[in-house]
């Protein structure tokens, strides 16, 4: 792995660091919320309503070069939305990996609750979960479909007993896994 | 989908157009090329018409293209105080998968640019490289 990438190089350079956050804050934002509607379907009309803001708010909000959005106007739009919003002090290697795999399509691949409640609801049900599941869980876990690392481990009932049990497996542990 | 490159043209002779005009940028123009490069990069398709990050030319310059957006000069509440325009033009080989940056300028307005010849010079460029003359490097 290269650790010293080319624009890790353009950071040391404080200047072009601070722009770097500016622009991420300013632009990546709006495109954002400009995705996301796209992908959900939504007008800017709907959103200001879900929101409880003007059209006119929700114009300048989806506007990379407006460059003036308060936090209470982001806030507002993830409620209008009904996803959450991170807005935290990171490392600036969190930021450039972030601009590394920054795309529309994973900008507006972000669940609502209610699709996000449906989805765990479904896997607290379900025995053995489908491979659209799995995939569904992996967005719950990292936003993102195709990092699989956090899995949720649920395995169908019947196996979780083995019929013959091994010496050392973690079951024969007294107080164990499922607590025997 | 495959990640779009980014490459510049330098000429037999040496000279690096895109990149001279990069270096002399301010921060801002510089990381907000980045910035688009980077959201473009991941862009399936740059010729949806509600895409207003990159247009190509009709008339004179065609087939040559632009990537569009500003990097307004702002006092310190982040009002803006001057509006820019900063437009580096190249050619989309879509074949290859690739964006070649000729030269980086400025729209001052409805199509007159700093420095002023700068479509004519990227067109040049362009028929140079047609011609198989200079060299095509890979944006950092």
């Amino acid at each position: 792995m290269n650790w010293i990438s080319a624009r890790w190089k353009k950071l040391r350079d404080k200047k072009y660091r601070e722009e770097f956050v500016a622009a991420q804050a300013k632009r990546a934002i709006p495109f954002q919320i400009r995705a996301l509607m796209r992908k959900k379907g939504i007008s800017q009309q709907q959103l200001a309503e879900r929101s409880g803001l003007t059209q006119g708010v929700i114009s300048r909000a989806a506007n990379p070069t407006y460059g003036r959005l308060t936090l209470n106007t982001i806030l507002r739009v993830a409620a209008g939305f009904d996803m959450a919003f991170i807005g935290i002090f990171v490392p600036f290697g969190k930021l450039e990996s972030f601009f590394d795999r920054m795309s529309e399509e994973q900008l507006g691949n972000v669940l609502t609750f209610s699709e996000e409640d449906a989805i765990r609801t479904r896997l607290s049900e379900e025995d053995q979960p489908t491979a659209t599941d799995i995939q569904q869980a992996a967005k719950l876990n990292t936003g993102n479909a195709t990092r699989m690392e956090k899995l949720p481990t649920k395995v169908k009932k019947d196996s979780v007993r083995p019929t013959k049990i091994e010496t050392g497996n973690l079951f024969d542990v007294p107080g164990g896994a499922y607590g025997r | 989908m495959e990640p779009w490159t980014f490459r510049q043209y330098v000429s037999d002779w040496g000279e690096w157009p895109f990149r001279d005009w990069y270096n002399e940028q301010e921060t801002r123009v510089r990381v907000l090329f980045d910035f688009y490069k980077d959201l473009l990069r991941n862009r399936e398709n740059w010729l949806m018409p509600e895409i207003k990050e990159f247009r190509l030319f009709d008339g004179p310059h065609a087939p040559l293209g632009e990537i569009r957006y500003r990097a307004d000069d702002e006092d310190r509440h982040g009002r803006m105080v001057k509006r820019r325009r900063i437009r580096p033009i190249g050619f989309l080989r879509e074949t290859e998968h690739d964006f070649i940056l000729f030269v980086g300028c400025e729209e001052i307005r409805n199509g007159q640019y700093i420095p002023s010849d700068a479509p004519d010079k990227a067109l040049r460029l362009f028929r140079e490289f047609q011609l198989g003359k200079g060299t095509l490097y890979e944006l950092d």
